[in-house]
């Protein structure tokens, strides 16, 4: 397991009693792209707060380059994993600057200023996510997508080597969902992405999971786990799976119609 | 309106701070003037009562004010910060009704010893009230904001209604003179008074401004913050204690002056930005200046005789706060 750089081990976590992640077995290897897909309500979400250290009582263990994650500080995980969430709302106007800025974090003292160093940093930063010219711009009134460079621009500056993003692609027009995934594929890091959209996750991502109901259903590469029956099983649909023409990567179109019950 | 960089906003703060406190120095009823309180600064008084009433009366005075509205403007940006509740203020953890209720205990006091006791007994009461909005969020979500206020709300209610029935039962002299006292003054001002709050307040603004960065962090969300590296739960404790003993410090020798904590980070967002390290200097300076100039007016608006502060600042914020809910 030279190439691990994250691991859980029997990996549950449970709210009144229900459970809601159930016993995940997963490696995630240098310089992969693996993407998480399943249902609403899977615990897809839950299973990569477990693995950034945002929900801590968890039962089983998560390894970060082969280290227990329960006995590193919160300033060690946060210099080797980096998250986008979904969305962010500010309570007060930030600027691009102040959220790209906040990447330094995890690598400042209590008494550290930023340097000449870090300000190229961010500006770098800010050039690679195309946010420059509106570094001074308030966050919330950047679109969807700008909202998301920001993050990742942010990311950037904190310069982990893994970067767990959860649905990045939600609530973006098509172009922006393409822009989003092929700016992150750029940027050479191991990537653990929440997905819905399966034909995204055939074409970005290297390996899939599969959850449903809090359990990991399939893990293995994206052209295995993009099955007629495993989505049968998963998602209740029935789907047609042909080739993308301009990938060659597997293409799913779902049959939907009259078969699809309102509960 | 466009923000002040901060190669412009420190001096002009600075300038404003200095043009301040020598300026108020001049106001008060006897004939000593700005002119003279100039010259009393640069070491040549005309007369040796000058200098007393400069240096003993009116200086000791409007750097209690400067201090006090330092305080509670950083502890206003803290709150602001922590809760990521542009309406929170030190006040809604119920720190005034804790150290109202403090004093008033005090009076059953012996006479003799309350010079001395009603500040203590504030300031315990301040903590007590802090510590409870505590021990009631601590087990239950904790994390969410809205518990966090609420429950300083109700402790607020609590408190308060303890304070009136105590006072309702006791007599009417000692009543009147705690019913002053909340009202907010800073007729208390003498350098033993400073001596204890400027170290308080200090310690609060360096503590803070270590911590800025992390507050930073927790200005996007908990989860944001944390996958940045920040423990949210103890830096929000630390964030309260330091809220909590600045605030009530100054409530004990200044007695209630309401919302300088809520109006000041606000304006100094606008002028100076968002960023914890940033606008704690600005509030910090901001917030003095004001509270300088209200008890000018405080002792000036009405001829041979003083409105308590706390009235005043209350009236202004108040405005202020529906002003802006009004906005949100």
């Amino acid at each position: 397991m030279a190439n691990s750089v994250l691991s859980c081990k029997q990996l549950s976590w449970h709210v009144n009693n229900k459970r809601i992640v159930s016993e995940i077995n997963f490696v995630l290897n240098k310089g992969e792209t693996v993407g998480i897909v399943g249902p609403n309500g899977a615990g897809k979400t839950t299973l990569l707060k477990c693995l950034s250290s945002q929900i801590k009582n968890i039962d089983g263990h998560v390894f970060l380059h082969g280290h227990n994650m329960q006995f590193m500080p919160a300033k060690s995980i946060a210099k080797h994993i980096s998250v986008v969430s979904q969305q962010e709302s500010p309570a007060f106007n930030l600027t691009v600057q102040d959220i790209v800025q906040m990447g330094l974090i995890p690598h400042k003292g209590l008494f550290e200023r930023d340097t000449e160093h870090d300000r190229i940093k961010i500006s770098r930063a800010l050039a690679q996510v195309e946010l420059t010219n509106k570094n001074q711009q308030l966050f919330s009134t950047l679109s969807g997508g700008e909202q998301q460079r920001c993050l990742i621009a942010r990311a950037i500056v904190q310069s982990a080597d893994i970067l767990i993003m959860d649905e990045p692609t939600n609530h973006l027009d098509i172009y922006y969902q393409h822009q989003i995934l092929q700016l992150v594929k750029k940027l050479n890091l191991t990537l653990l992405i929440t997905i819905h959209d399966l034909n995204l996750a055939a074409q970005y991502c290297d390996r899939l999971l599969i959850m449903k109901d809090g359990e990991l259903l399939a893990d293995n590469s994206t052209s295995k786990v993009l099955s007629k029956s495993l989505l049968k099983e998963t998602f209740g649909l029935d789907c047609h799976i042909d080739e993308n023409p301009f990938t060659n990567k597997p293409r799913i179109t779902f049959k939907g119609g009259s078969h699809v019950q309102i509960d | 309106m466009s923000r002040l960089t901060n190669q412009a906003a420190l001096p002009l703060l600075l300038a404003l701070v200095a043009f301040s406190i020598i300026s108020a120095s001049g106001f008060g009823i006897t004939e000593l003037d700005h002119q003279q309180v100039w010259q009393c600064m640069v070491g040549e008084c005309s007369k040796s009562i000058y200098q007393t009433i400069l240096f003993e009366v009116r200086l000791p005075r409007v750097l209690l004010g400067f201090l006090a509205g330092f305080g509670l403007a950083i502890a206003g940006v803290l709150m602001q910060n922590v809760t990521r509740n542009p309406l929170a203020d030190p006040y809604l953890f119920g720190i005034v009704s804790g150290a109202g209720l403090g004093a008033t205990l005090a009076t059953l006091l012996p006479e003799s010893v309350q010079f001395i006791s009603m500040p203590i007994a504030a300031f315990i009461g301040a903590l007590a009230a802090v510590s409870l909005v505590l021990m009631v969020v601590m087990n239950n979500n904790w994390r969410q904001v809205s518990h966090l206020l609420l429950a300083g709300v109700a402790v607020s209610f609590l408190l308060s209604s303890m304070t009136s029935f105590i006072l309702y039962m006791g007599d009417a002299f000692s009543a009147n003179r705690v019913i002053f006292w909340l009202m907010g003054s800073l007729t208390r001002a003498d350098d033993k008074t400073l001596l204890v709050i400027a170290p308080v307040i200090i310690v609060s603004l360096l503590t803070s401004l270590v911590l800025a960065r992390q507050l930073d962090a927790l200005l996007l969300s908990d989860e944001s913050a944390s996958t940045l590296g920040v423990n949210v739960p103890r830096l929000r404790v630390i964030i309260l204690i330091i809220c909590a003993a600045s605030t009530a410090v100054i409530v004990s020798f200044c007695g209630g002056i309401g919302f300088v904590g809520l109006m000041i980070p606000h304006i100094a967002r606008t002028l100076f930005g968002i960023t914890t390290a940033r606008l704690l200097i600005a509030s910090g300076l901001l917030g003095g200046c004001f509270l300088v100039w209200v008890d000018v007016a405080a002792r000036t608006i009405l001829t041979g005789q003083e409105i308590p502060i706390g009235v005043i600042t209350s009236a202004m914020g108040s405005v202020f706060f529906l002003a802006l809910m009004r906005k949100m």
